[in-house]
C-alpha cells in the first residue's frame, strides 16, 4: 500500500511533527507493507515554510503550493492520503486533497489545538475575533472531507469532535507521539535529596505564558523558597520571564536526559505533544512527573505509581500537586510499575503500527 | 478494522427491588458476546434481598457489597483493573440484544470516546400487584410505548429519574474521585465523572433505544425524602460550579443543574396531575423538593448576611 504524507502549513516544520518524517517511523510503516510518500505544501502564496529535514533517503519526496497537491496525487496515486499541520489552517489542503478522489485522513496532535467550547453564549464569546470564527467555520465545513482521524492523545481529537469537525469521519485512532528515551540503570539513582525533592523543567520552546504558569504555581505553594528547589532548561527562557528571574536556577542541559541527571520530580506546565519525550525520559530514569490531566501525558503517567496528575490549566491544583510532592518526599511509595511496558508502546516502530491500521481501515 | 482486543465489564448496581435486578442480569445473559466481566453491587443494608440471584456464583461473575453511596465506585474498582471498559447499569434497564454491538462498535470505531452516559427514554410500566407472586418480570409479551411518547419524555423529563447507563474507558480514570450515588438519580453521579473526565477525551450524554426502563407502578411510598435530597444534590453542584468556576473559569457541564431542577419539578408536577398511580408518590416528591429549595435558598442567604457583616 501507498500513502502520502503531507505536511502543511508552517507548523509542519516544528519539531513536534518531524519524528513522523523520520527513518524510523519510515521504517516502521514499511515493516507494515506501507510505502510512504512525503508531500510538504505551502498554503500562502506569499509564505513558504522553512525546508524541514526529511532524513529518509530514498523517500520520494515533493515540495509545491497546496494547489498542485491534486496533481500530486494523482500522478503517485496513493491509496490514502494523511495531513500533517495544524488543524485549523487545513482547509485549503483537504479542499485541494479531495479533488484527486483519495480518502483523506488527518493526524490531529496538540499543535494548533482548540480549547474547550464556552460554558454559554453571552459576553465572554462575544470576545472572540469575528475573524477567528469566521476561520473556525470555514475549517470545520471544509473538514467533511475527511474520512477518519489519528490522533496524538484522545483530548484533542474529542474536543474536535465535539465541536463538530470531521463530520463524516468513520474511525479514530490514538497513537501517542514517537518517542525513544533510553536510560542507563546508573541514572535510575535520585539526586540523593531526602528532606525536599529537587523539581525541574525542560522544554527549549516554552511560552512566556508557560514559564508564568508555572512560576505562579510556585508562588501558590506558600512554602518557604529556599526548601524548594526548581530548576528550569535551557538556560535562555531567563530572558522570557526576567522579573522571575530570581524564583528558580536556570541551567543549560544537552537534551532531557541529560537535564533530568539532576532533578528528582519533573513538572509539567503545559499539555503539549513536545513535552512526551522528556516524560518518558523522566519515566525510564524513574523519577517522578506531575503533569495536567489531558493530552498524551496521561497515557503513560498512572496515578501514584508514576507521578501526580492535577487539573489542567488550574495554578491552584498544580501548586496543590508540588506540595503534595513536597509533603510526602519522605514517605514516597511511588513504584513505577508498569512503566517499562508502557513506554515502548511510544517507540516509532509501534506508532507506526497504529498508523498503519489507520490506513487499512481507510481502504476497507 | 477496529481497536481490538478490548474487554468489556458490567457491573450491576441491584439498589432496592430483585425483581428488577434479575430482569437486568437476564438482559445482560442474552449479549452476544458475552461480556468478559459481570459484577452485581448489592447494598450492605440490603443485601439479604439479593441472596437468591445468580450472579456472584458462577464464573466470570462476582459479588459485591457495600454502602449505598459507594455503588458506583465499588463497581468501577473492581471492573477498572480487569477489563478494558467497565458500563454501570442501575437495576431496572432491560437491554436489548443489539445494545452491547452498538457500544463496542462505537467504542472500538472512536477510540478519543473516553465515557458516556445513555440515558434510557423508553418505560415499560409493569403492575407490581398483579406480578407481585412471580420472581420473573417478563418483557416478552409487552408492547413498545408509542415513540411519541418516549420523544416527549426525551425532550421533557429530568434526566436524572430516566434510567441511565454510564460506561467509561477505565484506564483513563486514573485519580478521578466519583461521586457518591444518591438513592435517586445515579445520571447525577455519572455527570459528575464526565465533568472530571471531559479534558481526558471525549465525553457524551444521549440517549439510546436500545434499552428500556422497567417501572413498577403503583409507587405507594412516599416521595418526600427522595424529593428533598435529589434537589438538595442538584443545590450542591449547583454550589460546587460556582467554586469550580471561581477557580477555573465557566465549563460546560453535563448535566446542567439549574435545568435539571426545572424538569424535576415539571416532571413532577404532571405527575400529579395526570398519573393516578403515582399522584401521592408524585405529590409528596415535589413537597419535598421544594423544601430543598426553601432550604437552599436560606443557607444563601444566611451566607451573604454573614459576608456582609465580616466587611
Amino acid at each position: 500500500m501507498k500513502v502520502a504524507l503531507v505536511f502543511a502549513g508552517d507548523s509542519a516544520a516544528k519539531p513536534v511533527l518531524q519524528p513522523y518524517r523520520s527513518l524510523r517511523f519510515a521504517g516502521g510503516l514499511a515493516a507494515e507493507g506501507i510505502t510512504a510518500v512525503l508531500v510538504d505544501v505551502d498554503i500562502g502564496r506569499e509564505f513558504r515554510f522553512a525546508p524541514a529535514n526529511h532524513d529518509a533517503p530514498g523517500l520520494v519526496y515533493y515540495r509545491n503550493q497546496v494547489d498542485r497537491l491534486p496533481l500530486i496525487l494523482m500522478q503517485e496515486r496513493p491509496s490514502v492520503a494523511l495531513t500533517f499541520g495544524a488543524t485549523l489552517d487545513l482547509a485549503p489542503v483537504w479542499r485541494e486533497g479531495a479533488k484527486a478522489g483519495v480518502p483523506i485522513l488527518h493526524f490531529v496532535s496538540s499543535e494548533g489545538s482548540i480549547n474547550e467550547p464556552l460554558a454559554a453564549v453571552g459576553p465572554s464569546s462575544v470576545r472572540v475575533p469575528p475573524q477567528r470564527l469566521a476561520r473556525a467555520w470555514h475549517t470545520r465545513f471544509a473538514s467533511r472531507h475527511v474520512a477518519g482521524l489519528v490522533g496524538s492523545n484522545r483530548a484533542d481529537l474529542g474536543r474536535y469532535l465535539c465541536q463538530s469537525y470531521f463530520p463524516r469521519a468513520r474511525f479514530s485512532i490514538v497513537a501517542p507521539p514517537p518517542t525513544c528515551p533510553s536510560a542507563p540503570d546508573a541514572m535510575r539513582a535520585t539526586t540523593g535529596s531526602a528532606e525536599c525533592p529537587a523539581f525541574g523543567f525542560y522544554d527549549p520552546e516554552a511560552s512566556e505564558s508557560t514559564l508564568q504558569f508555572l512560576l505562579r504555581a510556585i508562588d501558590l505553594t506558600g512554602g518557604p523558597p529556599d526548601r524548594l528547589t526548581l530548576r528550569i532548561a535551557p538556560a535562555a527562557l531567563a530572558a522570557r520571564v526576567p522579573e522571575h528571574a530570581g524564583h528558580a536556577t536556570f541551567v543549560d542541559a544537552a537534551d532531557p536526559a541529560d537535564f533530568i541527571r539532576g532533578i528528582d520530580v519533573l513538572l509539567v506546565p503545559e499539555a503539549h505533544d513536545r513535552t512526551l519525550p522528556t516524560i518518558a525520559a523522566a519515566l525510564v530514569a524513574r523519577r517522578i512527573v506531575i503533569a495536567p490531566d489531558t493530552g498524551s501525558a496521561i497515557e503513560l503517567i498512572d496515578y501514584g505509581r508514576h507521578g501526580v496528575l492535577y487539573v489542567a490549566g488550574s495554578a491552584y491544583h498544580f501548586a496543590m500537586a508540588i506540595n503534595v510532592m513536597t509533603q510526602s518526599w519522605r514517605n514516597r511509595v511511588i513504584s513505577f510499575e508498569g512503566i517499562d511496558a508502557a513506554i515502548p508502546r511510544t517507540a516509532p516502530e509501534q506508532v507506526a503500527r497504529a498508523f498503519g491500521r489507520a490506513f487499512r481501515k481507510a481502504v476497507k | 478494522m477496529a481497536e481490538t482486543g478490548l474487554s468489556y465489564g458490567i457491573a450491576v448496581l441491584a439498589r432496592f427491588d430483585p425483581r428488577l435486578t434479575r430482569a437486568t442480569l437476564a438482559s445482560i445473559r442474552a449479549f452476544v458476546p458475552q461480556p468478559d466481566r459481570i459484577v452485581l453491587v448489592v447494598p450492605q443494608t440490603r443485601e439479604h434481598l439479593f441472596a437468591d440471584l445468580p450472579a456472584g456464583n458462577d464464573e466470570g461473575s462476582e459479588r459485591i457489597t457495600t454502602g449505598d453511596g459507594e455503588m458506583l465506585s465499588a463497581g468501577i474498582g473492581a471492573l477498572a483493573p480487569l477489563v478494558d471498559i467497565g458500563i454501570v447499569v442501575p437495576e431496572g434497564v432491560i437491554f436489548d440484544a443489539d445494545y452491547f454491538k452498538a457500544l463496542r462498535r462505537k467504542v472500538e470505531d472512536f477510540e478519543d470516546r473516553v465515557g458516556a452516559i445513555d440515558l434510557v427514554h423508553q418505560v415499560v410500566k409493569i403492575d407490581a400487584a398483579a406480578e407481585e407472586s412471580s420472581a420473573e418480570l417478563s418483557l416478552q409479551d409487552r408492547p413498545r410505548e408509542p415513540p411519541i411518547v418516549s420523544t416527549m419524555r426525551a425532550l421533557l423529563a429530568a434526566r436524572s429519574l430516566l434510567g441511565a447507563v454510564f460506561w467509561v474507558r477505565t484506564a483513563t480514570l486514573g485519580q478521578i474521585r466519583l461521586a457518591a450515588l444518591p438513592d435517586l438519580g445515579e445520571a447525577i453521579a455519572y455527570a459528575l465523572a464526565l465533568d472530571a473526565l471531559r479534558a481526558r477525551g471525549r465525553t457524551e450524554v444521549g440517549f439510546t433505544s436500545n434499552a428500556r426502563h422497567l417501572r413498577l407502578i403503583p409507587e405507594r411510598r412516599s416521595g418526600y425524602d427522595a424529593g428533598y435530597h435529589l434537589y438538595r444534590r442538584l443545590c450542591q453542584v449547583t454550589e460546587a460550579q460556582r467554586a469550580e468556576q471561581a477557580l477555573r473559569g465557566a465549563k460546560r457541564l453535563h448535566l446542567a443543574p439549574g435545568a435539571e431542577r426545572a424538569r424535576l419539578i415539571f416532571t413532577q408536577a404532571v405527575r400529579a396531575l395526570a398519573s393516578s398511580a403515582n399522584r401521592h408518590h408524585a405529590t409528596t416528591f415535589l413537597k419535598g423538593a421544594l423544601a430543598a429549595r426553601r432550604d437552599a435558598r436560606n443557607i444563601d442567604r444566611t451566607v451573604q448576611r454573614d459576608l456582609r457583616n465580616m466587611r
